[in-house]
């Protein structure tokens, strides 16, 4: 019985494949049926945001992934080739670390960000009204979302920014306010422009200019996140509609000039136009910065507030990473005293120990019975405990190959109080 | 209880209100922003309290402005929810109380039949309600310049992070003074009905009338530029700066000049 997690997410496949492989809430239960009929796994959760498509399973065996893979393909009806490069498999204690890690935003594009952990208790919720979901996925996807909590209440961390989007997202949030409703126009398709416009769109910025000289590539990239493409020859009128200007055209001159952008000022009515210009060379003159209601920032401006933070985004990091071990530790405990032989060992300790306690009370009850009468009630308790126990234990034993062996358990534990939690 | 009991009782609270507010800024921590905002209203309250109808003396007009700024700002902290503006709001109320010290707050009674009635009371209510939302749309402005600073020197987040948005700013500003430009016309128009039974004029070119008048022009330039030039953040929020000023001028200033206006 193994835990293994197999996906993909934002830092290992680009936009274009995470959307041909991310499931809908509602295709889910759909998605079970099929995993459960092509594998043996019976008990899952499939995690599917815009920035990961992950499952978690319980398997009988560890050479499940290739099925699953194999599923994922016939369901989304995409080539295996086309997705496998991208695809990390990881199993047991390493699987349960990586959940953590996300419900407690860590592994996200922007560093704690929340939406993440909402995300994680609804597709847990999924899971848990499709039935299926064993005691082991209920424990870990709960142990999960209280690290997630935790992180959130305990330490800093998402308060600052911890990259150049980040602290291009935060400026405007200065600027603006609410950034839903506002307008971002990309300039050039550059690694970096992409980069600060994923953290952007993962704030919440649903319109989307992009702009390229080569006009194809921008109305390629448009169809991917779901923009609008722009030629070059229109920038001027894409600058009207837009409230933030991502600069990051490779071009060996200035493409926005002061004089420029102050016509452009002017026929905006003076609306503020936030620019972030991460090209090098730059794109946009320096002294349109003093331009009134232009807010002008370039990588070094970005990199330099990012480094002012660093340490203390490492420190929160560390903190938050503490709490995920300590979490995990917490379950691996669960895990552990889960087993047979603990079980077994913990149920026979509790039987002596009530068999002591009653002879105890009984004898105390009659100081002045002899040693005949004191053996025989001895052998009575040891008998009608030894009896009443005996069938629990061998079932107990028979259960350590069953493939719900877990959820025996657990009722077993619970039946008969061996968590503490209700002694009797 | 005396009404100077309840002065210096406001008094203290608007400062340690703003105390408050200035820990809030400074610790971050909203615990502090809920305490002021109870000290400030204890202090509104027990100002109230300890006025007259701020007919003739200046120490009562003074303290009505405070309290209509803060009003101002109760009533955007309830519908807006910004961070921030507390301290900027009592800091004012506190200076226009302290201000209102050095001005006699006893006196005899009243005994002129011109001095009361409505339209007076009306007259006298506008014109310091306006006051008082443009005094907290000027707080208001100086948040706004701070951001606008902060956010240009590119050196740090943490104060960006204590003030609210600029473009809520400039939102809020533009409201503001929509709504005490309005008060103040028919604050003006009510005297000058008044100023037409009692002195039989509608207009008699006193100091404070004309002061008033430049002031109305200057606020009625800052919508024409807004609305029709296009101007927009700081140009625009400087020319709230300076109308503050002007309401100063308008509002206390005049005292000191033989005025039909004159306080007493």
């Amino acid at each position: 019985m193994n835990l293994l997690l197999t996906g993909l997410n934002h830092k290992t496949a680009p936009v274009h494949i995470r959307e041909k492989i991310a499931f809908q809430p509602s295709d889910i239960p759909k998605a079970f049926q099929m995993i459960r009929r092509s594998t043996q796994i019976r008990e899952s959760v499939i995690l599917s945001t815009c920035n990961r498509m992950e499952i978690y399973a319980v398997t009988p065996t560890e050479e499940m992934n290739g099925r699953l893979s194999e599923t994922l393909s016939q369901f989304h009806q995409i080539a295996p080739t086309l997705f496998l490069p991208h695809l990390y498999v990881k199993t047991g204690i390493d699987a349960a670390r990586h959940l953590f890690s996300v419900a407690a935003g860590l592994d996200s594009l922007v560093l704690g960000e929340n939406q993440i952990l909402g995300q994680v208790k609804q597709f847990y919720r999924i899971a848990q009204e499709e039935r299926n979901l064993g005691t082991f996925l209920h424990r870990l996807f709960r142990s999960a979302i209280e690290a997630g909590k935790r992180v959130r209440h305990e330490t800093a961390i998402g308060k600052n920014p911890s990259s150049v989007g980040e602290a291009a997202v935060e400026l405007a949030q200065h600027i603006f306010g609410e950034l839903k409703t506002k307008t971002v126009l990309i300039l050039g398709l550059g690694k970096m422009g992409r980069l600060v416009l994923d953290t952007l769109a993962e704030s919440g910025i649903s319109n989307l200019i992009l702009c390229n000289r080569t006009f194809k590539q921008a109305q390629d990239m448009a169809k991917a996140v779901q923009g609008t493409a722009c030629p070059l020859e229109d920038l001027d009128k894409a600058l009207l509609k837009a409230d933030i200007l991502i600069a990051s055209a490779a071009a060996s001159d200035i493409v926005l000039t002061k004089k420029h952008l102050e016509s452009v000022m002017r026929e905006r009515r003076n609306a503020p136009l936030f620019i972030i210009d991460i090209a090098v060379p730059r794109n946009v003159e320096e002294s349109a910065a003093r331009l009134e209601n232009i807010f002008l920032y370039n990588i070094d401006d970005l990199e330099k507030i990012v480094r002012k933070y660093h340490q203390s985004v490492q420190q929160e990091m560390t903190k938050a990473n503490d709490i995920l071990e300590e979490e995990l530790h917490k379950f691996k405990v669960w895990q552990n005293g889960l087993d047979i032989v603990p079980t077994i060992k913990a149920l026979t300790g509790k039987m002596e120990e009530m068999k002591k306690r009653e002879l105890q009370k009984i004898l105390s009850k009659f100081p002045h019975l002899g040693q005949n009468e004191r053996a025989a009630l001895e052998l009575l308790a040891h008998n009608l405990v030894n009896k009443i126990f005996h069938r629990p234990l061998v079932e107990l034993k028979d259960y350590a190959e069953h493939p719900l062996k877990f959820d025996y358990l657990e009722v077993a534990r619970h039946l008969f109080g061996l968590d503490g939690s209700n002694d009797a | 209880m005396t009404p100077k009991f309840f002065w210096i009782f406001a008094f203290v609270f608007y400062g340690l209100s703003n105390l408050s507010f200035f820990l809030e800024i400074g610790l971050s921590k909203q615990n502090f922003r809920w305490l002021g905002n109870g000290l400030a209203l204890v202090a509104v309250l027990s100002h109230v309290a300890s006025l007259t109808f701020p007919t003739l003396h200046i120490h009562d007009a003074l303290g009505l402005l405070a309290i209509l700024t803060l009003i101002s700002y109760f009533v955007v902290e309830w519908k807006w929810q910004l961070r921030g503006l507390g301290f900027l709001a009592t800091a004012n109320a506190f200076l226009f109380t302290l201000i209102s010290i050095t001005f006699p707050d006893r006196f005899p009674p009243i005994n002129r039949p011109e001095l009361s009635g409505s339209v007076l009371e009306v007259h006298i209510v506008l014109m310091i309600l306006s006051f008082g939302i443009l005094a907290f749309a000027f707080c208001v402005s100086v948040a706004y310049l701070i951001q606008d600073f902060i956010l240009r020197k590119k050196q740090t987040l943490q104060v960006s992070r204590r003030l609210p948005p600029l473009n809520t700013l400039d939102l809020l500003i533009n409201r503001l003074v929509g709504l005490g430009f309005l008060f103040m016309t028919i604050g003006i128009i009510s005297g000058s009905v008044w100023a037409a039974r009692w002195w039989g004029h509608w207009w008699g070119w006193d100091p404070k009338q004309i002061l008033a008048l430049l002031t109305w022009i200057f606020y009625a330039i800052y919508i024409y530029t807004r609305t029709l030039s296009g101007w927009k953040g700081k140009r625009s929020v400087i020319l709230i700066v300076v109308g503050f000023a002007l309401i100063l001028i308008t509002f206390v200033g005049t005292n000191f000049i033989p005025s039909r206006h004159q306080f007493q």
